[in-house]
């Protein structure tokens, strides 16, 4: 009668090492290719872009609470005094960005669909021109011109 | 001598071990080329940040103009002059039917003078789809 040997190997289990190394190396260099370290990169609709010829600015300067009429259109000038930036709703100096959202919060209550338009001066860095186009995109206001004079 | 059998089908396996190694370099392959082609056509720029960014959808056709932070233009990893870029909006435009999206990416420290010149170009070519290129704003930086 034919013995039959069993190999005892529950005692030392056989792993192959080479086609796991395979699959660990293929995995790392796949996350290594799929994984994106860049910052995530978004877009900032614009409206329309107003022509070079510039939109009459309100003339007197109301600092009282808007009426409905007066809102035909928001004219946010951006100048530089120095390294500063200033800000100018319809002619009228705003000592900050917060005084400008708070201005336009409340016109925003009285018409939605008024175009806001900002201008501002040549040499100031985009950065700013878009960091106040930011903001009042974020009151909700939807009709934002950028003059290009 | 012996003969060998043609005839048995049954003992014919396909080994799958090899195929999936050779189906996911693949698959590596096309990610890793895809991902370098869409960094060949967004150049490292130095972005302004915003809140109310939003996806790029992608639902039309779309021509980025980079502006670099030496002031010079960029369409699709070549550098282009004005009226280069003139002729590759025009072309664009007759191509894809009048529908046409411009991305600008502009390095945030340009001044907002090379924004307009760009801004007044596309509008002479009767482009109003504009957007801007941002990066998502952490935590109100």
């Amino acid at each position: 009668m034919k013995a039959v040997y069993h190999r005892d190997n529950s005692r030392r289990p056989d792993v192959m090492m080479t086609p796991m190394i395979d699959v660990v190396f293929l995995l790392l260099v796949f996350f290594l290719a799929t994984a994106s370290f860049d910052r995530v990169e978004q877009i900032l609709p614009s409206g329309a872009v107003e022509s070079a010829q510039q939109p009459a600015a309100g003339g007197t300067a109301t600092p009282t609470e808007p009426k409905a009429t007066d809102v035909d259109e928001i004219v946010v000038r951006l100048a530089m005094n120095g390294t500063s930036m200033e800000i100018f709703l319809n002619d009228q100096s705003l000592s900050t960005p917060e005084e400008l959202l708070a201005r336009l919060s409340a016109l925003i209550k009285i018409r939605q669909d008024v175009p806001v338009i900002i201008d501002p001066v040549p040499e100031l860095p985009t950065e700013r021109v878009i960091e106040i186009y930011d903001q009042i995109r974020g009151v909700g206001f939807t009709s934002l011109y950028l003059t290009t004079q | 001598m012996q003969i060998p059998n043609y005839g048995q089908r049954g003992d014919v396996s396909i080994n799958m071990t090899p195929m999936i190694d050779v189906v996911f370099l693949l698959i590596i392959f096309f990610l890793v080329s895809s991902h370098l082609a869409k960094q060949e056509a967004n150049v490292k720029l130095d972005l302004p940040v915003a809140k109310t960014g939003i996806d790029n959808s992608l639902d039309r056709p779309q021509l980025t103009l980079n502006i670099l932070e030496d002031g010079s233009w960029m369409v699709a990893g070549q550098w282009t002059s004005r009226d280069r870029f003139r002729e590759i909006a025009r072309q664009r435009l007759t191509t894809e039917n009048g529908i046409l999206r411009v991305k600008i990416r502009i390095a945030r420290s340009q001044p907002y003078a090379k924004l307009a010149e760009a801004l007044k170009l596309l509008n002479e070519e009767k482009i109003g789809d504009i957007v801007f290129g941002v990066y998502e704003s952490r935590g109100g930086t």
